[in-house]
């Protein structure tokens, strides 16, 4: 400035120029004041304003050209694009980026009444979410709208969503990929610290993220990296559709996965190593895109974490209160199987009536007369193995860990999955060993004879309920010790909270006892007996290899987190 | 001996496992416990069995321990008072402390040292809740400090935290009693997430942490609740924040109802796996059990971890102010934080209007309504003539606490209300303002009260002269006051936040035509200057006087410039600003042109 002041006279003042121009505009830029001809124009325009009077007569002009998903797809998300570009390069305020999604929300709600869904089967499902600490949802349920109208399900968990979260749930929807969202800075980091804790409970799920702060560099260098599955930058939210079409193929490129680790590291990332299928099913498989059956192995996983199992060797168990065994009887089965008290023509009320007044009366009597009688006395024997397997067979080792010491072989399917036992354990080739578990479990010699000196005695309602009950009791027990064994191999965690639900399957892993479709060899009942020595107990295996005392049963234990009962067709 | 904070610096520090589940093991009769009344108060076995309580210590010792817990989780008179024995809160806190230490005293060597760490448990009461007066809870843990203390506990350990102003109370207590007793021990301070991923009454694990973090203690972690794997997500966002070392504590997994009993199924190795994942690969450096683990538990953990140096970590605090819910970083990018400012008597008519009403709810629905418009940070001023301005800021705030999710500037100037304020807000606060106008009292009142509280504070460049007009003036003002606070009263650098005022550009004065520039650079200066602290302005005061449509864009226009010299945070009303694209381009470049005085003169014969 000069510095001369006294000889100066000012020629321009902006304050002057400022009250003037204001005097006659508004603050407002002219521009954007004049209507445009065009809907299109006019309806990204409100977008970018935020302006939502008069909204619906623009939107419906529009209808008139334009099917409704592509009036979304187009015009309104363009606006929102705007929206974004001027959000990032400082131009713009959050609360106008607010208004605007506000009026994006209220142009969908009147555009979904026009929209066909795609069909009613989902092409796929996302779980998608705004990460931890994070309240933006703007960007997030911009994809949730496009997903959905494009036919798929999303689930959409809101926002400040833990990892925990994002994780039951895409376990629970079978997501075949999770859409992390944030917009702030820390929210990056956040999406770091999701894809470690992901990495090591060796999840693999493909995972697209999108937010204001993120940019390609540091999706696909830094945090592809610390991730064992695909990882994927979505600059817009039509990114996150096409990616979903690709996952759905299957033809997503190998690119999207991180640097590849060495292999050690990999099978053995420390949460998945501490056996953590305990909550977390330690695997997420993309719906379609598991890869294809190849040769004839079946598809499931080989490398699910294996756990440590409390001792190696077998067992004896004695100290087991009828109490606990009865709490696990199943007494649907035992009423309506072995006692045969069926509902038939009754009414729900009438046959209510029948088991408040009869039926529970009997059990309950029944049960203390077993306690205080001792008419059955509970018992297991019940080991774990190191093993491997190796085609169809199962090769259970010596304590060396390398030696065979048997060789177990299971039917596999034919058809559709090629599933057999044997799948579910480390392959020879793999170079690891797993764990196998055995348990022969009987309610005692004592069962049998009073069962037989009821039978002789003519005393046939008696008996049938006595048997009945002690054969239900001698599955309750193998029940009870099968969650013993989950909870000793540390994967008891999953198990459901209803105990009905134990019943059918709700847990990790899958009990299969011989004579059933998946390991339908009685004869190699032989086997089980020589590894616990199952005579201890005082259970025998008869010339025809059936177990006596009939109140009696025994099973592989499999810890697989996919293995469930199968039929062999 | 070396102390716990040599060992701490030193190795992996292991605690001890539960003492509940310990002592329900040794089936105590009512008797033990010194009759029916007092049947099931663990506290007062330290008198009435001490043999009882000695042998939990015992075995923790005997597992290998480095520090064991007294038996004082409820040994405040606030839990005391259920058994009607309030007023031997010193005197079984003392018992408690005096009982472990007789222990400790005879495991210590100096190659494997022992410590008792003061147990100070939640109570049973909520202040965020209004169960009880922030007052009366600090008294309560004031006493059972000083029993401890005085008992001979080496450390305190305010644990399994539910609510964040319970944890504030409880250090306010204890740090009463320090200042009484002329003396100090290392505090840890341990947090309860609970299985739904956040504490009892909603706190984020980094909320928690940023209110937490202003106040001078040790070790800060999590215990209770959940077992190790549940924990993990947050442990990692402990280690990837806390300036303070971490402690983790977990449950043997999550108790599980067995025929009416709590049960923990999580074994010894699996426990030990977890802890030692934690400790080797996070970063946690003091680790020990929760409910349900046992001396086995212990044992092996001390076989796992117990002779390894602590794992460097390199935490990435970010400084913010919190809600009781959230937490807000005091820099965002794209910046600015925006303060919303609708919430103050001396600004709003319709807040003025709802507070002669006395209308608490329209009040918070203003608060909610701040969420909606954007705001980060929500300013609350309830200076109203004629009114009791600290009862009306007990009304909002205390309300304001729980309802409203944004953290809150606490805009008085009287010291009175403030420390009343501090005393509802489960987050951390701000407090607007400091300065130097009456030379260093204001100062010597509220800085005292951002340490006791933990708050972040607001510093305008005002000195004895008045105003800083200039950028010379504004930043030695900040640089002075940053110093006394920093130096003088232990503030942290990033939690000042300076705001360099501006003046209306709007008078046409020669003094004021170069107010936009000043500030500016003062803007830029004192980020350069003074490391770390922030900056925050009222950006609506530079239009002051002009028509209002030349106001909304000399607003926008100046806060761009603002943010593009290295603004912080704004205090502003979204309806008062516009996007700048929306402005046309020679409305934008006459408001830059006044912002920069760019005048045009001619020379004219005098």
């Amino acid at each position: 400035m000069s510095e001369t002041p006294k000889t100066r006279k000012v020629v321009y003042d902006p304050l002057t120029e400022l009250m003037a121009y204001y005097a006659t505009h508004t603050a407002a830029k002219k521009e954007a004041a004049t209507v445009s001809a065009k809907v299109e124009d006019r309806l990204k325009q409100r977008v970018i304003d935020g302006d939502r009077v008069g909204l619906q007569a623009d939107l419906d002009e529009a209808l008139k050209s334009y099917p409704a998903l592509e009036i979304i797809n187009t015009i309104l998300l363009d606006g929102m694009k705007t929206v974004g570009e001027l959000f990032g390069s400082g131009q713009m305020q959050l609360p106008f980026v607010l208004q605007s999604a506000e009026v994006m929300k209220t142009a969908v709600a009147h555009l979904e009444q026009f929209m066909d869904k795609a069909s009613s089967a989902s092409k796929g499902t996302m779980v998608l979410a705004t990460v931890k600490g994070d309240v933006h949802d703007i960007g997030k349920n911009l994809v949730d709208i496009i997903l959905t109208n494009n036919g798929y399900k999303v689930v959409n968990l809101g926002i400040k969503c833990p990892i925990e979260t994002m994780l039951h749930a895409a376990d629970e929807h079978k997501a075949a990929a999770i859409g992390m969202s944030g917009l702030l800075v820390k929210s990056t980091l956040i999406m770091k610290e999701n894809l470690e804790v992901m990495k090591e409970r060796g999840i693999t799920i493909p995972v697209i993220l999108g937010g204001a702060a993120l940019t390609r560099r540091y999706v696909e260098q830094d945090l592809r990296a610390v991730y064992g599955g695909p990882v994927l930058y979505a600059n817009d939210a039509f990114d996150g559709l096409r990616y979903m079409e690709e996952i759905m193929a299957g033809s997503l490129g190998a690119v999207a996965v991180g640097a590849p680790e060495d292999e050690e590291d990999v099978l053995t990332g420390t949460e998945a190593k501490i056996a953590l299928a305990q909550r977390e099913d330690a695997r997420y498989t993309a719906g379609d895109a598991r890869p294809a059956v190849t040769g004839r192995r079946s598809a499931v996983a080989t490398d699910v974490p294996i756990p440590t199992p409390p001792f190696w060797g077998a067992k004896v168990v004695e100290q087991i209160t009828l109490e606990d065994v009865f709490a696990y009887v199943n007494e649907v089965a035992l009423i309506r199987g072995q006692w045969q008290v069926r509902k038939g023509k009754l009414t729900e009320d009438t046959y209510r009536a029948v088991l408040e007044d009869k039926v529970h009366p009997v059990l309950r009597k029944l049960k203390q007369q077993c306690i205080t009688e001792k008419l059955l006395q509970p018992g297991v024997v019940y080991g774990y193995f190191p093993c491997q397997s190796e085609g169809d067979d199962l090769i259970i080792l010596q304590d060396d860990r390398k030696t065979e010491r048997e060789r177990l072989t299971f039917p596999r399917q034919n058809g559709d999955r090629h599933l057999c036992l044997a799948d579910y354990f480390a392959p020879r080739s793999s170079g690891k060993v797993d764990v196998v578990g055995f348990q022969l479990v009987t309610m005692g010699k004592k069962a049998a004879e009073h069962s037989a000196a009821l039978f002789s005695s003519n005393v046939y309602a008696d008996y049938l309920y006595f048997h009945g009950l002690s054969v239900e009791s001698a599955e309750a027990l193998a029940e009870l010790w099968h969650k013993t064994m989950r909870a000793e191999l540390g994967i008891g965690g999953k198990d459901a909270k209803d105990v009905r639900r134990l019943f059918s399957q709700g847990y990790q892993g899958s009990r299969y006892s011989f004579g059933y479709p998946a390991c339908p060899d009685l004869e190699a009942q032989t086997v089980l007996f020589r590894l616990l020595d199952g005579e201890r107990i005082g259970v025998r295996l008869t010339d025809e290899f059936s177990l006596e005392p009939e109140q009696s049963t025994n099973a592989i234990i499999v810890h697989h987190p996919e293995a469930k009962y199968f039929n062999i067709k | 001996m070396p102390s716990f904070t040599d060992m701490l610096r030193e190795k992996v520090l292991v605690f001890d496992g539960a003492t509940g589940t310990h002592l329900q093991g040794q089936q105590l009769t009512a008797d033990d416990f010194g009759g029916e009344h007092l049947n099931g108060c663990n506290e007062i076995l330290v008198v009435s069995k001490p043999s009882a309580v000695q042998n939990v210590h015992r075995d923790y010792l005997d597992a290998g321990a480095d520090i064991i817990e007294t038996d004082s989780f409820g040994s405040s008179s606030i839990v005391l008072a259920e058994y009607d024995i309030a007023h031997r809160a010193y005197e079984l806190s003392f018992a408690a402390a005096k009982l472990a230490k007789e222990m400790t005293r005879s495991y210590s060597t100096p190659g494997h040292p022992r410590f008792v760490a003061g147990s100070m448990g939640p109570t049973t009461k909520l202040p965020s809740l209004g169960h009880i007066t922030f007052r009366a809870m600090a008294d309560s843990y004031e006493e059972q400090a000083r029993g401890l203390v005085e008992g001979g506990a080496d450390l305190l350990c305010i644990e399994t935290c539910q609510d964040v102003l319970q944890t504030k109370a409880a250090l306010f207590g204890t740090f009463a009693y320090f200042a009484s007793a002329k003396r100090r021990v290392p505090i840890i301070v341990s947090i309860t997430v609970e299985t739904m991923g956040t504490m009892l009454l909603g706190t984020e694990v980094g909320s928690a942490l940023v209110s937490l973090e202003p106040y001078d203690i040790d070790v800060i972690g999590m215990n209770c609740a959940t077992g190790p794997m549940e924990m993990s997500e947050h442990v990692r966002t402990l280690a990837s924040m806390s300036p303070k070392p971490i402690f983790v504590m977990p449950n043997a997994g999550i108790p599980e109802n067995v025929g009416g009993h709590a049960h923990y199924h999580l074994t010894p190795p699996d426990f030990t796996k977890f802890l030692t994942h934690f400790v080797k690969d996070l970063g946690v450096s003091v680790v020990g059990g929760c409910c349900g683990t046992t001396p086995e538990h212990i044992r092996q953990l001390v076989a796992s971890v117990g002779s390894l140096a602590p794992t460097p970590r390199k935490p990435e605090f970010i400084p913010s102010a919190s809600s009781l819910y959230q937490y807000s970083p005091l820099h965002l990018d794209p910046p600015p934080v925006l303060v919303g400012e609708r919430t103050n008597a001396n600004g709003s008519k319709q807040f003025r209007d709802l507070l002669a009403k006395e209308d608490w709810e329209g009040i918070v629905a203003m608060g909610k309504e701040a969420v909606k418009e954007g705001a980060h940070m929500v300013d609350v001023c309830a200076a109203y003539v004629g009114r009791d301005e600290r009862k009306d800021m007990r009304e909002i705030l205390s309300r304001f606490n729980t309802q409203v999710p944004l953290p809150v500037v606490i805009d008085s100037t009287e010291a009175p209300v403030i420390e009343e304020a501090l005393q509802l807000m489960g987050g951390k606060a701000v407090i607007n303002s400091i300065n130097l106008e009456d030379g260093e009292e204001r100062i010597k009142a509220i800085l005292p009260l951002c340490r006791s509280y933990g708050a972040a504070v607001i510093a305008l460049t005002i000195d004895e002269e008045g105003m800083a007009k200039t950028a010379d003036r504004k930043v030695a003002i900040a640089r002075r006051i940053h110093d006394i606070a920093v130096h003088r009263y232990g503030m942290q650098p990033h939690d000042l936040i300076f705001d360099a005022l501006t003046f209306t550009l709007g008078s046409g004065d020669e003094e004021f035509r170069r107010a936009g520039i000043e500030t500016l650079e003062a803007i830029t200066r004192i980020k350069r200057e003074l490391p770390g602290v922030k900056t925050i302005l009222g950006v609506s005061n530079i239009s002051f006087g002009l028509a209002p449509a030349a106001r909304h864009v000399l607003n926008s226009v100046f806060l761009h410039y603002a943010i593009e010299a290295g603004l912080d945070m704004a205090i502003v009303h979204a309806a008062r600003i516009m996007p700048l694209y929306k402005i046309d381009e020679r409305g934008r470049e006459i408001c830059r042109q006044l912002i920069f005085d760019e005048r045009r003169f001619e020379e004219v014969p005098a």
